[in-house]
């Protein structure tokens, strides 16, 4: 396998240099692009106290293009649909080089604490978030007991 | 726009028919370097006039699609409005800051240590993150846009910029690409691998001719169509476009149920067809006659029988029988066009010098051959596109529609009896090459001079018969 360039190197060092709060990144020892990732649902959301593994995947032609993200937990989020595809815009036509892991990763997180009914991805979520917020949080709270936790 | 371009057409050897092209048609032919520098002078020459430099100028070209009247009208309505909008959109940029050399430092993109380009927009990354951008947007993305790398920063790079760090001749094809797509007096030709740009003498022409000998029509930059108006192609091709895949399927893979008229598909070989619920009614048919598979067909195989149309059908399925009925007709003659190209090619490489060795007649004599199927394939062209003017008179024109079906039909029975007479000769010209005749050589020289002159009747006629309905069409005595 091809080297890792040093972006990559430097990268992998400082997401364990400095953790962020609520993620932990462990870079897989076969393959120095591909990363699990376990982010920690945020306080005061849906999500809270649920734990959601997510595999990051970096292109050939990184950080040209934008790293590839999945959920492995099921969630009950608009942006997020049932095959753990994420819908965020960083991830697509707003990467910029100078983006990182680290800043996709923050992003993710955001994402869980605001979710946007408005570019939905899971079509019968966002539905229910317009429609009757109470409810869709109720579903998503229950999924994250489900399916989230630790074991 | 005034475009003058220098008369140099160095294309070596092709250059004297270039020439007889330009004075015949009233064409000009370009490759894309004029095309190109006919850019530059544009660029060159708004700049003086705005006092920008060539980047801005070049910028605010592209963002109003290379029209400089629209750019002049619109920066003197409101220059600052203008710029301080375009700004915003990170389309007007001030370049000035950029410095390609002797900045040293950390690219925030790879993460290397070396020398930087800072860009107007004070960003600094280097060379070869720059380059590998450009090349991307301008490869694989066909774009003439790039922005900085930083996220957030909507900075665009300068085209001085773009075409420095991407291969000269992909930058040039794709600007050229741009501003013929544009421009309302250039048209690229249409024929496979030709990279001509067309330039007619009066925006007024529609039929244009390249030196490929590829003909098109300058405003739709589609085949030739006629007698068909323009906008009837332009409402067709759409019409096809929308649900062409599926109605091919289902006309080359279905039949439709006799019972429930909806259409079955044949999954097996064989020729019985069940029309299968829930979705279907659950009768069973023969593939081949559409006849109820009992009691006929039940004991042994039986469907030489010749089927009529079921008057009372739905309006629904009847909207979409009707556009199939003229959508595999114009499929069919697109078909049968391109099968007399490839007879053509046939006459001039093989049947003329078949019929010299065999009755031992001149290129001249046989001359004809080729221009009865010229004549044929202007034919089907136009029976081609007869059935789409013939679908929208159907619709709304009952009257025109009677009288235009009647010069269709005779227009195609003239055309078929041409075909027919054609490929008989052919076949037999085929023939010669492995089989002698009994008959005494002038007996068939004599047959072959019949046969040509059946053929050129034929090929009259059908000239005529096309005529009377593109005059019939181009006098609004149909189609208005």
């Amino acid at each position: 396998m091809a080297q890792p360039t040093p972006r990559i190197i430097k990268e992998t060092q400082n997401l364990a240099k400095d953790k962020v709060q609520g993620i932990d990144v462990t870079p897989d020892p076969q393959n120095f692009k591909h990363f699990y990732v376990i982010i920690s649902g945020p306080p005061n959301t849906p999500y809270e106290g649920g734990v959601f593994d997510v595999e990051l995947l970096l292109p050939d032609d990184y950080p040209m293009s934008p790293p590839k993200c999945v959920f492995n937990t099921k969630i009950y989020h608009p942006n997020i649909d049932n095959l753990g595809r994420i819908c965020l815009d960083v991830l697509k036509d707003k990467w910029s080089p100078a983006l990182q892991i680290r800043s996709i990763l923050l992003s993710i997180q955001v994402l869980l604490s605001s979710p946007n009914p408005d570019d939905p991805l899971n079509n019968e979520a966002a539905n229910q978030w317009k429609t009757n917020e109470g409810q869709a949080l109720m579903k998503a709270r229950e999924y994250t007991q489900k399916y989230a936790k630790k074991h | 726009m005034q475009l003058d371009y220098p008369n140099e057409f160095d294309c070596d050897n092709d250059s004297v028919e270039l020439e007889k092209q330009f004075s015949l048609q009233g064409v000009e032919i370009l490759e894309i370097r004029d095309v190109i520098q006919v850019i530059i002078k544009e660029v060159q020459e708004l700049s003086e006039e705005l006092y920008f430099n060539e980047d801005n100028t070049f910028e605010l070209l592209m963002h109003y699609n290379w029209n400089r009247e629209d750019v002049i009208q619109n920066y003197f309505i409101n220059q600052e409005a203008l710029l301080a909008e375009l700004k915003a959109k990170g389309i007007f940029n001030n370049h000035e800051k950029i410095i390609y050399n002797g900045i040293k430092g950390c690219c925030q993109v790879c993460l290397f240590e070396g020398n930087l380009i800072q860009l107007g927009c004070s960003h600094k990354f280097c060379q070869s993150c720059i380059e590998q951008t450009i090349k991307q947007r301008v490869y694989e993305d066909k774009y003439l846009v790039a922005r900085c790398l930083q996220d957030g920063c909507n900075y665009r790079l300068p085209f001085s910029m773009l075409k420095k760090y991407s291969n000269a001749q992909e930058f040039e094809n794709l600007l050229c690409r741009r501003f013929v797509d544009c421009s309302r007096y250039l048209a690229y030709c249409t024929g496979v691998d030709c990279n001509k740009i067309l330039k007619p003498q009066y925006t007024s022409v529609k039929e244009v001719t390249c030196v490929c000998q590829n003909k098109f029509c300058f405003y739709c930059k589609e085949d030739l169509h006629p007698p068909c108006p323009c906008d009837l192609v332009k409402k067709w091709l759409a019409e096809i476009k929308k649900d062409e895949a599926n109605v091919r399927w289902i006309v080359v893979n279905t039949k439709s149920c006799p019972f429930c008229k909806k259409p079955v598909e044949r999954s097996e070989g064989c020729n019985y067809m069940m029309c299968k619920p829930p979705g279907g009614c659950g009768k069973a048919f023969c593939y081949v006659c559409s006849q109820p598979w009992e009691p006929d067909h039940k004991d042994h195989f039986k469907c030489n029988k010749y089927v009529a149309p079921t008057a009372n059908i739905e309006k629904e399925k009847e909207v979409l029988q009707r556009y199939n009925f003229y959508y595999e007709r114009f499929l069919n003659s697109q078909a049968a066009k391109e099968k007399a190209m490839q007879r053509l090619k046939q006459i001039k490489e093989q049947y003329i010098t078949s019929i010299f060795k065999h009755y031992q007649f001149t290129y001249q004599d046989s001359q004809f051959l080729e221009e009865a199927m010229k004549e044929l394939i202007q034919s089907r062209v136009v029976l081609k596109w007869s059935y789409c003017i013939g679908y929208y008179i159907s619709k709304t024109n009952q009257q025109s529609a009677k009288l235009f079906d009647h010069y269709q039909d005779l227009f195609e029975h003239a055309c078929e009896t041409l075909a027919i007479s054609l490929i008989k000769l052919f076949d037999e010209i085929e023939k010669l090459e492995y089989t002698q005749s009994e008959k005494p050589i002038h007996e068939q020289k004599k047959d072959f001079v019949e046969k040509k002159e059946r053929i050129q009747n034929a090929s009259q006629k059908c000239c005529k018969m096309r005529q009377n309905l593109e005059t019939a069409i181009y006098q609004g005595e149909i189609y208005k």
